[in-house]
This record gives structure tokens, sequence and C-alpha cells, in this order.
């Protein structure tokens, strides 16, 4: 394959994973070797601590037999004790800068070479390339592998590589040890209903978010409608709230906020956001209690992008009028008002665990917390079919549970949370940083009180056309996304299944015309970040 | 003429060639050089493992054409030392 080829093949990817050989592991470890190869020498210490590089687990024990055999070749008078020394000195370093690539249980055998079969099997797991000097194995497999050449050439062109909102793939086999251990104790025991792992996590996120209890279920929007209706079964003795009850919310959310209302039974009263934080406006919600009176029976704050709310005036107006507060939390696990976690103030907080969330899943699931004990009770009935005793139940319940295997990679991943945070706090420093100065866009604003988790990182883009520096950065190989192109109260659900709007809605309409969030991977080095900044300042240039 | 010796628990066994098969006794002369005669202690190990790790000398061959070679010598070593 030409060096032109390979450009051709890979054009328009992000950095793959990287699995390195034997022969350059070897290349690496000997002087005479290093001196011959320089290029294996530059791909190892390019790769070095990258959480995309790997070592297959198959290679780990025929270094040791190679590097063995030469030492003994080398010394021959060396004890045996001594040569191991030096081996597992080697090896142990090899496992300080890489990761170790499983060899997965459905390889496929060329009997030919099985040694290769293993290396090419943890790379398929992966959706890795194997990087090596093996003419064998390239010319067999040039879909596969890698030279060191081809990949320092690749280096050299990484502002050709895309830069996506989010790298999922790479977030997973940064944590892929933890999850895969995980995830085998769950089919060892096949336990994939309620297991122990959904038990642990409920306990796990409760102290964390500072309740006293926490209710795995199925999803973000399955937490927000359990919610609410847990709270009509408890302040009205009913299934479903009526259709005159008005429950407070923000129009500039995903849908799922809204419809939740809906699905309660009660109808969204729509309250205008501060043209900021892109928040619930407390003042205004204290007018639209008064203006509605006795209809409102409860405040559904989103904190959206992962900045919270105002709780302190959001509670404050719920205690001075006996109202309900659900904290939609979907994009704020972790945020922190005054220091105290989203999700810990409200009757109940709703978490969501979709996968792009900044604690997601692999699928769909969700979390309720709370510290009211008759609500987690009526939430565990709610959550299975309505009933203690699933073949007696008392209430219209739901199949609303949190898989057992959902909670054993979410276990692993709480490990990183906080980590993960702080990585997503420093890119938003960097855009902070990079993007002031330019007059046509405003940065996120966030209040004293608020420890923003940068679910997303949200420009405003003022007097400019926002489509023009989309596709700009769409050319650039830059993708970024609109949360959210039409406000709750334009869409036809709601204007058809009742809604109620307080005065107008300009702040919300304003922004679903401006805003842009930005590429906030944690794992991205901030030469990327920068690189969408710089290219965000070229354009209308 | 060389004759490999393999290496068992308590010496070198020199396989029974054509040429041994009549003698009762042979005697085996030992070549050592420099470097084969320093003695390695624990403490020098400790400080010049990745030295002495660097500056092996391996053949200029595929890596996967030795590698049985180099586990049976891994595991010969292992079970007989």
């Amino acid at each position: 394959m030409t060096m032109k080829d390979c450009m051709k093949r890979r054009k328009g990817s992000t950095v793959r994973s990287i699995i390195i050989d034997l022969n350059i592991l070897l290349d690496y470890y000997e002087e005479n070797r290093r001196k011959k190869y320089p290029n294996s020498v530059k791909a190892f210490d390019l790769l070095k601590n990258k959480d995309y590089a790997f070592v297959s687990s198959s290679s780990v024990d025929n270094f040791e037999f190679l590097k063995y055999k030469d030492l003994s070749d080398t010394y021959p008078s060396m004890s045996r004790k001594h040569k191991l020394k030096i081996v597992h000195n080697f090896i142990k370093e090899i496992l300080s800068f890489f990761r170790l690539a499983k060899t997965p249980s459905y390889v496929r055998f060329d009997f030919d070479d099985i040694e290769d079969s293993l290396i090419l099997a943890s790379a398929e797991a992966i959706g890795a390339l194997v990087l090596t000097r093996d003419e064998k194995l390239l010319r067999k497999y040039p879909d596969r592998t890698i030279t060191p050449e081809q990949f320092l050439s690749l280096q050299t062109n990484r502002d050709k590589q895309e830069i996506k909102m989010l790298d999922l793939s790479r977030e997973t086999l940064y944590m892929y040890p933890d999850i895969e251990r995980n995830i085998d104790e769950v089919i060892k025991k096949s336990n994939f209903i309620l297991g122990d792992e959904v038990k642990r996590l409920e306990e796990r996120i409760a102290t964390y978010i500072g309740t006293k209890y926490a209710v795995g279920v199925s999803s973000g929007t399955d937490a927000l409608v359990m919610s609410l209706r847990a709270l009509a079964i408890q302040r009205k003795r009913q299934e479903y709230w009526d259709r005159d009850d008005l429950v407070i919310t923000t129009p500039f959310t995903f849908t799922a906020t809204g419809d939740a209302i809906l699905r309660a039974g009660a109808t969204p009263l729509f309250v205008d956001i501060d043209p900021d934080t892109y928040n619930l406006n407390p003042e205004l919600v204290a007018h639209a209690v008064k203006k509605f009176g006795k209809r409102v029976k409860g405040i559904l704050p989103v904190h959206l992008y992962g900045q919270p709310c105002d709780m302190d005036a959001i509670m404050e107006i719920a205690r001075e009028h006996g109202l309900f507060v659900v904290e939609d939390c979907a994009q704020s696990f972790g945020a922190k008002w005054r220091g105290r976690q989203t999700g810990s103030f409200g009757d109940t907080g709703c978490f969501s665990f979709f996968p792009s969330k900044n604690l997601g899943g692999f699928g769909d699931g969700g979390m309720i917390t709370t510290n009211d004990e008759k609500l987690h009770e009526i939430l565990l009935m709610l959550r299975k079919h309505g009933g203690k005793d699933k073949y007696n139940v008392d209430h219209i319940g739901y199949n609303a549970r949190l898989d057992t295997l959902q909670a054993a990679v979410l276990l692993a991943k709480m490990d990183y949370i906080d980590e993960f945070t702080e990585k997503r706090r420093a890119i938003a420093r960097v855009y902070d940083k990079e993007l002031k100065s330019i007059d046509w866009l405003q940065t996120p604003k966030v209040l004293e009180a608020a420890y923003h988790v940068y679910h997303q990182y949200t420009i405003r883009v003022k007097g400019r056309d926002r489509t023009e520096l989309q596709k700009f950065l769409r050319e650039k190989g830059i993708q970024t996304m609109v949360y959210y192109p039409v406000p709750l109260h334009k869409m036809r659900v709601f204007q058809r299944s009742g809604m109620e709007i307080y005065k107008g809605l300009t702040n919300s309409e304003r922004a679903v015309k401006e805003v842009l969030s930005l590429p906030v991977e944690p794992l991205y080095e901030e030469e990327v970040v920068m690189k969408v900044a710089d290219n965000i300042k070229g354009c209308y240039a | 003429m060389k004759v490999k010796a393999k290496r068992v628990k308590d010496g070198f066994l020199i396989p029974l060639i054509e040429e041994l098969k009549d003698k009762d006794e042979i005697v085996v002369e030992i070549k050592e050089s420099a470097k084969q005669k320093q003695e390695w202690s624990d403490e020098y190990i400790e400080k010049h493992w990745r030295k002495l790790g660097m500056n092996t000398n391996s053949p200029d061959t595929d890596d996967d054409e030795r590698l049985y070679e180099a586990a049976e010598r891994f595991y010969s070593e292992k079970y007989n030392y």
C-alpha cells in the first residue's frame, strides 16, 4: 500500500486505537535495534501514555521469552533470577505506558501463524490498527495494520482529523479494564434484572449526590415521569395530576422535560429563561406563581448544559407556596450550587445515563434521587409494574427498571466522573480564554455560586449567521450542534395537548436561533481544543 | 567440532555423538570472555538492569521465527534450573 492509499483510507477518521506489535516493543528495548529502526522508537514515544495505545495481552509473554533469550545469549553466566528481573522491569514499564488489550474469545485462528491471529483478534475487539514491521502481517492484512512510517506520517496530518462533539469509543477504551471486569461479573452471575450492581449503584449515587435514597430506572425521561406520578400519588392520592394542574418549566430544553409533565397528567406552564445562563428565570417563576395561583403545583427546573439553576431562589418560591420541585438533572451529574449537588435540593432529582451524558451508560438508563421515604417507596413500586408484589399491584406502574448490565458499566464509570468533569472544565477554560475577545460571540456566563460541569460548552452567535459558522467549521472537520433548535411551546405536541405560557418567551425564542455547542470530549488534548477555537476566530475573517 | 550441551539440573548434557561413542572420558575446556567472567550481584542488577537489558544483541532474524525456540529455552530453564 502506498502512503497515499493509506492517507486516503484514513481520511476523515479520528485517531484510531493502536496496538503495538511485539517487534516494535523489542526495537524500543535494544540499542542495536533502536539505531536500525528509529521510526519504531519515534512511534513508541509518540504513543506513550496515550489513552488510545495498547499492547496485546498475547504479546506480554512473547516479549518475556524473546528478551529472556537475548539476555541469555548476551550474558551466558547471568542467573535466571537476574534475567527475569530485567525482563519483568521492562514489562512493568511497558504496562505503565500502554493499556492491555485482551484476547477475545472469538479469535479466528490462522493456523499458519497463531501468534498473529491473537494480536489481530485483540485489535479487532477494540477497532485498533496493529503497529508493526512484520512484512507478512502487513501484506496479509493491509487494512488492519500500519507501519511506523505510516503512523508517523498520520501525525503530521492531524489537522485533517475530524473533531466530533464526543468520542465515546475513546472514553470506553480509557475505562475498559474496569468496565470489562464488571460486565464479566454480571455474565458470570447472569443476574440481569435488579441484580446487586443496581443496588450498589443506587447506594453509591445517593451518597455522591447527598440524598438518602436513589432509584435506578430505565431512562432520564422515565425518571421525570415517575417522579411526577409519585408526587401526584403522594399529594393528591391520585394516579395522575389533573389537566388543570400546572408545572412550571422552561421551554428551552429537550422535549422530554415538557412531555413528562403531560404524561403525568398535568399541563406545562412555560416561563422564560435568563438570557445569560439559559436557565429558568426565578423572578419570572415567582411572578408566574402569583398569576396562576393555586393551579401551580410544582416547578421543574432544568440545569441546562451542566450549569445549576439558582436553587436558592427556586426553593424559596417552592417553600413559600407549598410547591414540589422536581430537578431535571439530565445534563448536570456532578454540578453543584453553593457546593451542594444538583439532585439533592428538590423532592426528587432526575438523572439520565444516556450514553452521551457526563455519566453515560451503554444504552438508556436513569436515576431518581430523593430524601423522602414515602416517595422512595412509591417509586420502587412504579418501577416494577406498580406494586411491591408484581402479581397484586397498587398503582398504574411501568416496566422501568435499570438493567444490571447498565448498572455494572456505570459503577465502573463512576470511578472516573470527577476526573472527567475536571477535564471538561479545563476545556471550557481554554475556550473561555481563546474566544472571549470575539465581539460577535458570547461565551457561557457562569454564576458565582455555580459549579458548571459542561455537559455542553455553548456559545451564542450574535449578529452573524450561525449556519455560516457551522458550515465553515464542518468544512474544517469540526462538528457542532444546536441544543435546541425549537423551543417546546412551538412544538405541535404542546400546542395540541395543552400548555400555558407566562408572558412572552422572547429569550427562549432568541436562544434557539443563536446558540451553538462546541466539541467538549474530555479526552481531547489542548491542541485539539485550540484548533476549534482558532478556526472559530478565522470564520468571517 | 562444536557440540551443543543442554543445561540440566546438576550440569550440562552432551549428546553421545559418533565421535565420542568409544570414549570413557572427555575433557571439556570452557573459554570465558571478560563479560562472562563478571559476577552478577543483586545490587549490580538493581543499578544497571536497564543498560544490561538494552545492550543485548538479538540476531537479525524475524522475531516470529525465533519465538518458539525462545519459549522452549525459557521453559527448559524454568523446569531444569
